[in-house]
């Protein structure tokens, strides 16, 4: 093999095994979170509200809730893993080793997109629980499982590296992602909302990426899923671009 | 052959000048010295060396390879073992290892042998299953150590490797660094002890306010620069003769201490026994060391 590759494997597997080895941080949180969510929304109010877009409530709010996770889990594992190596552990070991810059930047993301992966389907294992399914259009689906990741699992990595402080590395999921997923429709229409909210709705990048795999995923749309796409490739070659040259420049690693 | 030149190397961090245009060559097997006090810049040129900082000026080349055209051949012939004690705390120290290995492109079954073996070496076999956070300094040292033999480097760089080590740990990681050195491995070793410097290195190179102050040989730098004392005790106390009274003198008690360099120590000896001839009762020579010359070194800069 490759030594190049077995570099890049093995920076990928001690970031994939690093979330294993902390479940009752990295998984099992957010998965009793989303549990909460069917149990209180799906069923306790779902009950009453019945129908959304002419699916079941508890069906409606599961794409919502799958790209959260999603996001969430591709958001977090590099930019906590990276934080804590820059401060605390062994980015040392990592810098000094024969991995390429591009090896670098994608054994992080990929792991990233892993773990966010591993979330979004234990969503999908709670939901079952509760209803089923049949997923309405795959490949559009791994299309948008793979571009979300990406972009959020670069996001992490930005942020990883430009935090100096927990508090920090928090604002990002704290005070941007997690309102806009809930500004997201993720529990809504936008056409069930006042229409300051529906407006501000549309306006939210996370929209489209709700709406998108929840058409692909039960066939129920809000709004135009193939200028989300456009919109979303673009921000993931963007983000990606900004991830591999702060990376190679060794902002915040390389003093 | 060179192992590593540096040439019109400079490190400026905003405001501060590290490492100010220095150049030096390492040779191929030698045990080489960076000494210096804390904050002269020792750490940051060994940075550049392993691409921890990058470099403001000048060049770098590691057995031929640049360590900004061809970094990634670079560091492979570099093995680190830093002065910070930091390890990846998810992990056993056995599982740690093997990702060393592997980041440096070694396969799986290769590096868990490496492992093993290195674990036996440093002893820390029985304590494979056990995170950092539950060693104790010493043995998070020995750990680092072992780390940074992982991919069979050619150069090891040790920055302070006794850094917290009792003395019976100190002289077995002498030895150890020797046998080492005796299989061709170049070394680049960081220290603040002289005693350790003057025990292991061919070279040492004194570094203060990010230039160097000497680079030399080390028999030639103690030959050159030692200051050593002949101490004679006289009978009563004399009128010294006026051949004595040039040199660089004290007397006291009927003790005359006579600063001399090992070059004209001989000469001057004789000198003083011809002229006190009788009136010595004896005499003793005090070897300067190594530390001694280091602070006179650095006071003088």
């Amino acid at each position: 093999m490759n030594t190049k590759f077995i570099s890049f494997l093995t920076l990928f597997k001690r970031e994939f095994n690093r979330f294993f080895k902390v479940p009752n941080n990295t998984i099992l949180p957010h998965l009793i979170t989303t549990l909460f969510y069917f149990l209180i929304f799906g069923i306790a109010i779902g009950s009453r509200i019945k129908e959304v877009a002419g699916v079941d409530y508890l069906l409606f709010i599961l794409p919502g809730l799958f790209v959260q996770n999603l996001i969430n889990g591709s958001y977090s594992n590099p930019s906590g893993s990276l934080y804590v190596s820059r401060n605390f552990g062994n980015m040392s070991d990592i810098l000094i080793a024969p991995i390429s810059n591009l090896s670098l930047t994608l054994a992080y993301v990929i792991a990233g997109m892993l773990r966010g992966i591993v979330l979004a389907l234990g969503t999908v294992l709670i939901a079952l629980f509760f209803t089923t399914f049949s997923i309405e259009n795959y490949p559009l689906l791994l299309i948008y499982i793979f571009l979300i990741s990406f972009a959020f699992a670069c996001m992490g990595v930005i942020i990883g590296l430009w935090a100096k402080t927990f508090d920090q590395l928090n604002i990002f999921i704290n005070f941007v992602v997690t309102p806009l997923t809930f500004l997201g429709g993720v529990f809504y229409t936008t056409d069930i909302v006042p229409n300051f909210l529906a407006t501000i709705t549309k306006f939210n990048p996370i929209f489209y990426m709700i709406n998108g795999t929840r058409y692909a995923m039960i066939g129920v749309k809000d709004g135009n899923v193939y200028i989300g796409l456009i919109f979303l490739i673009i921000i993931t070659i963007i983000l990606f671009y900004t991830t591999f040259t702060l990376i190679k420049k060794g902002y915040n690693l390389r003093t | 052959m060179n192992s590593v030149i540096i040439k019109n190397l400079t490190k400026k961090y905003k405001n501060l000048l590290a490492v100010d245009n220095i150049s030096f060559n390492i040779k191929k097997g030698e045990i080489f010295g960076l000494l210096g006090p804390n904050g002269a810049g020792k750490t940051t040129i060994i940075n550049c060396i392993t691409q921890l900082s990058t470099i403001t000026n000048g060049t770098i080349k590691v057995n031929s390879y640049d360590t900004k055209e061809n970094y990634l051949e670079a560091r492979k012939e570099l093995g680190l073992s830093p002065q910070e004690l930091k390890f990846d705390h998810y992990f056993p120290i056995q599982d740690i290892l093997i990702y060393q290995g592997g980041y440096f492109g070694i396969p799986i079954k290769e590096s868990k042998a490496r492992t093993y073996k290195l674990l036996k070496l440093f002893d820390l076999f029985e304590k494979r299953k056990k995170t950092p956070s539950q060693l104790s300094g010493g043995m998070l040292r020995r750990l680092s150590l072992a780390k940074s033999m992982m991919h069979n480097s050619n150069i090891l760089i040790l920055d302070e490797p006794t850094a917290a080590l009792d003395v019976e740990s100190r002289h077995l990681l002498w030895e150890y660094i020797k046998d080492l050195n005796k299989k061709g491995i170049t070394i680049i070793l960081t220290t603040h002890y002289i005693e350790e410097a003057e025990n292991l290195c061919d070279t040492i190179c004194i570094i203060q306010k990010g230039k160097i102050i000497k680079l030399e040989k080390k028999e030639k730098l103690i030959e050159d620069l030692s200051r050593n004392i002949i101490r004679v005790l006289l009978k009563d106390k004399t009128t010294l003769p006026e051949i004595i009274k040039k040199y660089n003198y004290e007397y006291k008690d009927n003790i005359l201490q006579v600063h001399v360099n090992k070059i004209n120590q001989t000469k001057i000896l004789n000198t003083i026994l011809k002229e006190l001839d009788k009136k010595v009762i004896n005499f003793t020579i005090e070897q300067d060391n190594l530390e001694r010359i280091f602070r006179r070194l650095i006071n003088e800069h």
